[in-house]
């Protein structure tokens, strides 16, 4: 799902990413951990494409990223969604609008947009917000609708840079839950925190931990249990 | 196709969501289009009288008070075989006092003058100007007459032929330049506010990258804003043209002028809008390429 080698990437002087190597099977499931200002949303915007690679090789669901042109990265972000840290929704419509917005750009038929979106907002418990416009709703639920967005359209991967970042711990362990189904549906998925709890939740999921840019493989939690 | 029309209705509802924008550029345009539509105009009607009145001169030859009436009427029966001319109207000393005093309205008598006028006999030519050569015509012609047993001045209406040749090549001339300055007007208002667009919606319209829109399904809707645009300036001008043609299509039809305007024709106002159509889109794709 994801092959990286020797990728580095610098802020004009300052050194972002160092010499990493890392690669990802499909179907499993990644914690990406590290303190703040490791390079862990650095890292994210990179394989989204939204960051050019400067150095080194990146390949995502089976896309060059040294090579993939402006014109074809919708091609990349339709088989990988991401949760950015700050959401980035559209404040000034509602929230089923927010989320409806990758399968209308897709073309998808009406009926089946109104289904999935229902059905992703009563997951998320976002189907009494449905209309609420974005800019009226708490720090946490538009951190749903931001989580709502990008599973809709059951990708691929999956990229969360902390989505439970703004939840109280039952909205998060729900939001975990939510991660696993789609992970036994067949999504890979990586997910940058630094909340501990939620790392413990999972104990089958792979951990790699990013420090000033270095990358660590850090452990395979196995028969930890809560 | 679904998508296509969904895209293009949003096209043109995007634009509203920045109403001011729209307005101001819609005004610039309209105006705009509207100096191009009025100076159109005139240049159509122009058009149209000097086909009317194609190419009429008028000369009037005078003949000394003196000259030997023989003389005179021999050289007037050669007049109408001369290169252009239509009409020969002539007048003996006699005859030019009868239209003197009918100009008079009857209300002096001339008659006690019968037999020795003080006026000079005089022919007035109507020339049809050869569309070749108008200048070197005239000119020849003039002096010709001038050349004419006895002739003491020829008067003719060199303006009409000046005006005509001068008229003509000034629209060659002015045309393209006038029509393209209004055009690259235009492109820039229309470009500018596409930028606009671009720059204050910058944010959704990365968000739409990021969620999964190819480049074409962003870019559309912006270019259908410009050629939105442009078809809604022209045609606003238009109908304003349309307005003021309305007020003053009579104005010159008076005593002696009879000129009746007539409005641009048909082709012309959908060619306009067409142009700033296609003018409109194809400053918002530049204005997305930068
Ligand atoms: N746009 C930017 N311009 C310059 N420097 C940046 C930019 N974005 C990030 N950085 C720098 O790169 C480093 C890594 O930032 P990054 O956002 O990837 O950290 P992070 O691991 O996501 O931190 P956090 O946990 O706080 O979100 C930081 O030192 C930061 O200052
Ligand atoms: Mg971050």
């Amino acid at each position: 799902m994801i092959s990286i080698s020797r990728l580095s990437f610098s802020f004009g002087k300052q050194l972002a990413l160092k010499d990493i190597n890392f690669s990802m099977r499909q179907g499993e499931f990644v914690f990406l951990c590290g303190p703040s200002g490791a390079g862990k949303t650095t890292f994210m915007r990179i394989l989204h494409g939204a960051l050019a690679v400067q150095r080194g090789k990146v390949d995502v669901a089976g896309y060059n990223m040294n090579t993939l042109s402006e014109n074809r990265k919708h091609f990349l972000r339709r088989d990988v969604s991401v949760v950015y840290q700050d959401f980035k929704i559209l404040p000034d419509q509602n929230v089923f609008a927010n989320v409806e917005l990758p399968l209308k750009v897709r073309g998808v038929a009406r009926h089946i947009i109104d289904k999935r979106v229902r059905a992703v907002l009563r997951s998320l418990q976002l189907d009494k917000k449905a209309q609420t416009l974005c800019e009226e709703l708490s720090g946490g639920e538009q951190q749903r609708v931001a989580v709502a967005r990008a599973v809709v359209v059951k990708p691929k991967l999956l990229l969360a840079d902390e989505p439970t970042g703004n939840l109280d711990r039952d909205l998060a362990m729900r939001m975990m839950d939510i991660f696993q189904q789609f992970h036994k549906f067949g999504t890979s998925i990586m997910i940058a925190t630094h909340n501990q709890e939620i790392l413990e939740r999972m104990p089958c999921a792979r951990i790699v931990t990013l420090e000033n840019g270095v990358m660590h493989e850090e452990r395979l939690m196995h028969g930890v249990t809560p | 196709m679904m998508v296509f029309f969904r895209l293009f209705f949003q096209g043109i509802r995007d634009l509203f969501r920045v109403p001011w924008s729209l307005c101001m550029t819609l005004a610039a345009i309209t105006l705009v289009c509207f100096l191009g539509g009025a100076f159109l105009l005139v240049l159509h009607n122009f058009n149209l009288q000097i086909e009317a009145r194609h190419g009429n001169v008028q000369f009037q030859i005078f003949w000394n008070t003196q000259a030997d009436k023989e003389e005179v009427q021999k050289t007037w029966a050669g007049l109408s075989a001369m290169e252009g001319v239509v009409n020969v109207r002539t007048f003996t000393p006699d005859q030019a006092l009868d239209v003197l005093g009918e100009s008079f309205q009857k209300n002096i008598d001339l008659d006690w003058m019968k037999g020795r006028s003080p006026l000079p006999p005089t022919a007035i030519l109507d020339c049809q100007v050869p569309d070749a050569e108008q200048t070197k015509w005239a000119q020849s012609t003039l002096s010709t007459l001038k050349a004419l047993p006895h002739v003491e001045k020829v008067s003719f209406n060199p303006l009409q032929v000046d005006l005509l040749t001068s008229w003509v090549g000034f629209t060659k001339m002015a045309f393209w330049p006038v029509i393209v300055f209004l055009l690259l007007v235009v492109a820039l208002v229309v470009g500018n506010t596409i930028k606009l667009a671009l720059l204050t919606r910058r944010e959704e319209l990365e968000i739409l990258r990021f969620v999964g829109a190819s480049r074409a399904y962003i870019q559309f809707p912006l270019l259908v804003g410009g050629l939105f645009q442009g078809v809604m300036g022209s045609a606003l001008a238009l109908g304003l043209l349309g307005l003021a043609f309305h007020f003053i299509k009579d104005l010159l039809n008076i005593p002696p002028l009879w000129i009746t305007i007539s409005f641009l024709p048909s082709m012309h106002c959908l060619t306009m809008l067409g142009l700033l159509g296609a003018v409109g889109m194809l400053s918002s794709l530049v204005a997305l390429r930068n």
